[in-house]
C-alpha cells in the first residue's frame, strides 16, 4: 500500500516541487509521536490525525509552502477538534493497554496530567530535540507562548515522574 | 545525566503507528467536509477524487482572477463552457474573461471507441462548489458551449438546490443572486453532468454590504463571494459559532510574506461585527483562541470592495519608492485645536483636486487610524500621496512621511519644537513614540511611558550596548530619567517570564524596539 501513496505522491511532486513521499517515509512516525503525546496516549486520534494532515497536504500539493510546519498544525488541529468533540478526558482504550506493557504506562499517565499544548511543546523540545522557534512554527503559536508551555509541562513533569539524575545512556 | 522525566519522555521514541498510515492516506483527506444545504447524494461509486477536484477548482479561481475579474469587469460579457472528450471520461471548464475553472463532474457514462464496453461513475457526496468560489459576472450573461460536448439539458437553482423559474435558456438569470447550474453534456462515447456556480450582480455597487459566516459545519462557509463596505468597515454575521472563540481574516494563501495581516475579533453577543478590513481580497475563518486561522486552510474567500468611497488607504501609494520626507516632531499647535484643523495648518502644497481626509474608515475606529493617534492621509485621483500622524499631549505630535513627486510638504514655521520629554506608548505591535528627537534635561533623559499592551519592563539604552537597562510599569504610566549621553538610543517594551528574567533584547526581537535620537543639553 505504500506504492499506492510513492504513486500518488509522486504526481503531486512532479507539479509542486514538495517531495511528499520522501517526506511521507522520513517524518511520518514523528509526526504519530507526538500526535501520540498531544492526545496522551490516544493511538487511534493520534494515527488518523496524523494520516488526515498528510493527506490533506498531499492535496493541497504547491500551495503549501513549507509542509512539515503546515502538516505539524493540521494534525494538531485535527486532534484538538476530535479532542473538543468528545468532550472528556482522555481515556484508556483497548490499544493502549499494548503501550502499557510495552511500558508507556508511567509517561501516557503523566502526559495525561498536562494540557494538549503542554504535551506536544515538552515532546518536541526533549524527545524530538527542537529548538523553541522550530517549536512555535510547527505549533504554530508564538515562542513566549511556546516558552511558558515548556516551563510548565516541565515542571509538572518533574513533579509527577521525579526529578532525579540518571544515566543518560 | 538527565533528569528522571526525561528517561521516561525518551521512551516515547519507540512509539509507532500500528495502522496501515500509508493506505488511509492514499485514501485522500476525509475529515471536515462541509455539508451544504445542496448536497446532493446520488447513490452508487464513491469517488473521493472528486474532494480534491473541487478544491483545485476553489483555488483556482480564487488565486487566479484579479479584482477587475472579481466584479465582472471581463472584456467578454459572457461564460464559455466548453465540453471536451478525454480518453477516460468527458471533462468541462468554464471560461470568464482570462478566468478557466475546472467544472466538477457529478458523473458520466463513457464507452470506448468501436467496442460496446462503457466505464459509468456516478459520485456520492457531491457537493455544489462551496459560494465562496462562484464565478462573479452580471445579470443576464450568455453562456456560450464550445468543444465536441453538446448540452443534452441542464437545471439552474439557487444554493439550496431550488429551481429558479423560468430558466430555460443557458443564460445567468436576469436578477442578482447565486445560482447553480447543473448540465448534462452528450458525447459521441457517452455524456456527463457537471455543476458549475455563477454570483449574478451589476458590479460593486450592488454587492451586499453584509458577509454572513456560518460556522456551524466545523468550517467557515459565507453567503456570497463579495462584499461591499460599510461607512464604519466591513459587517460580518456570524452564526453557529458554539465551539469556535473567534472569526479571523487572514491574507490570501499565497500573498507576499509581509503583506499577510491577520485581523482576529471576538465573537460578539448578537452576533455581528464591524471590522476594520480594508478592501481587497482575503480569507475568513472560524477559530478558537489556541488554534488561529491558516489561509487556505478550512478558510473561505471573499473580496471586499469600496464602491462608495468609505476607505482611504494610509499607504503611500508611491511606496516603497523614496520619500520626499519622513518626519516625527512635535508642533507648538494646542490640542485644544480640532484635529482636521491642524492637519490642515501643517500641511502644505496641495494641488487642486487634493482632499484631506482620515485614513481608513469615516466612521470607525482602532488600528485604521494609526497606533500613535488620527491619521490624516492626501488622496490625489484617489491614491494616497502624503499621511500625517497627529498624536496629542498639550500640543499635537506628527508623524509626517509623503511621496517624492508629490509637492506636499510639512509646514515648519513656527510650529516645530524639539520636546525634552520623550512621551512612549508600549502598545501591542512594539512601542511608539511622539518624536523621533529628543532632548537631554540637566538631569538626563526624561520619560512618560504608558502600558497599554502587557509589558512588563521599558529598556532604554545606547545604540550598540549590551547590557539592558530596565524599568519596571509598577502603574499604568512610568515618569523617570535615564542616565544616557547624546546620541541614538533605543527603547523598548518587553515582557519578562516567569521567573523575572528578560529573555532577549534588540537582536532577539527588534520589534519590541525602536531608535530615538537624543540631543545634548540646550
Amino acid at each position: 500500500m505504500r506504492a499506492a501513496v510513492e504513486e500518488r505522491t509522486a504526481d503531486q511532486a512532479r507539479s509542486s516541487g514538495h517531495d511528499f513521499g520522501r517526506l511521507f517515509r522520513d517524518e511520518q512516525d514523528a509526526v504519530f509521536r507526538v500526535l501520540y503525546a498531544f492526545t496522551a496516549g490516544r493511538r487511534d486520534l493520534a494515527e488518523e490525525a496524523t494520516a488526515e494532515a498528510f493527506a490533506r497536504a498531499i492535496a493541497q500539493g504547491d500551495r503549501i509552502r513549507d509542509p512539515l510546519p503546515w502538516i505539524y498544525r493540521t494534525a494538531f488541529r485535527i486532534a484538538q477538534r476530535e479532542l473538543k468533540r468528545e468532550r472528556r478526558p482522555p481515556t484508556e482504550d483497548v490499544r493502549a493497554r499494548g503501550d502499557a506493557a510495552a511500558g508507556l504506562g508511567h509517561i501516557v499517565d503523566a502526559l495525561r496530567q498536562l494540557s494538549p499544548n503542554q504535551r506536544a511543546a515538552v515532546v518536541l523540545r526533549y524527545e524530538a530535540d527542537l529548538p523553541v522557534a522550530e517549536i512555535a512554527r510547527r505549533m504554530g503559536i508564538g515562542t513566549a507562548t511556546v516558552r511558558v508551555h515548556l516551563h510548565r509541562g516541565r515542571n509538572r513533569l518533574r513533579e509527577l515522574l521525579g526529578a532525579e539524575e540518571v544515566d543518560d545512556d | 545525566m538527565i533528569e528522571r522525566w526525561q528517561e521516561e519522555l525518551r521512551k516515547l521514541r519507540e512509539v509507532r503507528p500500528t495502522a496501515d498510515l500509508d493506505a488511509r492516506i492514499a485514501e485522500g483527506p476525509h475529515a471536515d467536509m462541509p455539508t451544504p444545504a445542496g448536497r446532493r447524494v446520488v447513490a452508487a461509486v464513491t469517488a473521493f477524487a472528486l474532494f480534491a477536484a473541487a478544491g483545485a477548482f476553489a483555488f483556482s479561481v480564487l488565486r487566479d482572477r484579479s479584482e477587475s475579474d472579481v466584479l465582472g469587469g471581463a472584456d467578454e460579457p459572457r461564460l464559455v463552457l466548453t465540453l471536451v472528450s478525454t480518453d477516460l471520461a468527458p471533462r468541462a471548464t468554464l471560461r470568464y474573461g482570462d478566468q478557466t475553472v475546472d467544472v466538477v463532474t457529478e458523473g458520466y457514462e463513457w464507452c470506448e471507441v468501436d467496442s460496446d464496453q462503457c466505464t459509468s461513475m456516478i459520485s456520492d457526496f457531491v457537493f455544489y462548489p462551496p459560494v465562496s468560489e462562484f464565478i462573479v459576472v452580471p445579470p443576464g450573461t450568455p453562456i456560450e458551449v464550445t468543444g465536441d460536448g453538446a448540452v443534452g439539458d441542464f437545471r439552474v437553482t439557487d444554493p439550496d438546490d431550488k429551481r429558479v423559474p423560468g430558466a430555460t435558456e443557458l443564460v445567468v438569470p436576469e436578477m442578482h443572486g447565486l445560482f447553480a447550474f447543473q448540465v448534462t453534456g452528450e458525447f459521441e462515447r457517452g455524456q456527463g453532468t457537471f455543476f458549475f456556480g455563477v454570483q449574478s450582480l451589476d458590479g460593486p455597487a450592488s454587492a451586499p454590504d453584509v458577509l454572513t459566516v456560518d460556522c456551524s459545519a466545523g468550517t467557515a462557509r459565507t453567503d456570497t463571494s463579495i462584499v461591499r463596505t460599510q461607512a464604519d468597515g466591513m459587517h460580518i454575521v456570524a452564526t453557529g459559532t458554539d465551539g469556535w472563540d473567534t472569526l479571523q481574516i487572514v491574507a490570501p494563501a499565497g500573498a507576499p510574506a509581509g503583506e499577510t495581516p491577520r485581523i482576529g475579533f471576538g465573537l460578539p453577543a448578537d452576533g455581528s461585527v464591524a471590522a476594520p478590513v480594508y478592501p481587497g481580497r482575503w480569507e475568513i475563518g472560524c477559530a478558537t483562541s489556541d488554534r488561529p486561522v491558516e489561509a487556505g486552510d478550512a478558510t473561505v474567500a471573499f473580496a471586499l470592495v469600496d464602491p462608495d468611497d468609505h476607505w482611504a488607504s494610509m499607504e503611500l501609494t508611491c511606496f516603497p519608492n523614496p520619500l520626499a520626507e519622513a518626519i516625527t516632531t512635535t508642533t507648538t499647535i494646542p490640542s485644544s485645536v480640532a484635529h482636521a484643523d491642524a492637519a490642515t495648518q501643517l500641511l502644505s502644497g496641495l494641488g487642486e483636486g487634493d482632499r484631506i481626509r482620515e485614513a481608513g474608515y469615516e466612521g470607525g475606529y482602532g488600528t485604521q487610524r494609526g497606533r500613535a493617534g488620527f491619521t490624516y492621509v492626501v488622496e490625489r485621483e484617489g491614491m494616497t500621496v502624503a499621511r500625517l500622524v497627529l498624536s496629542s499631549l498639550e500640543t499635537y505630535g506628527a508623524d509626517f512621511s509623503a511621496c517624492a513627486d508629490s509637492g506636499i510638504a510639512l509646514v515648519t514655521d513656527g510650529v516645530l519644537g524639539v520636546p525634552d520629554v520623550l512621551v512612549l506608548r508600549c502598545e501591542g505591535l512594539g512601542p511608539a513614540v511622539d518624536a523621533s528627537t529628543v532632548r537631554l534635561q540637566p538631569d538626563g533623559f526624561h520619560i512618560e511611558a504608558s502600558n497599554i499592551a502587557d509589558a512588563t519592563v521599558v529598556d532604554v539604552r545606547p545604540l550598540g550596548s549590551e547590557t539592558p537597562n530596565l524599568t519596571p510599569f509598577l502603574s499604568v504610566t512610568e515618569r523617570f530619567v535615564v542616565d544616557v549621553g547624546p546620541g541614538t538610543v533605543l527603547i523598548g517594551c518587553l515582557v519578562q517570564d516567569e521567573e523575572g528574567n528578560l529573555v532577549g533584547g534588540p537582536d532577539e526581537f527588534p520589534l519590541a524596539y525602536l531608535d530615538v535620537e537624543v540631543l545634548p543639553v540646550e
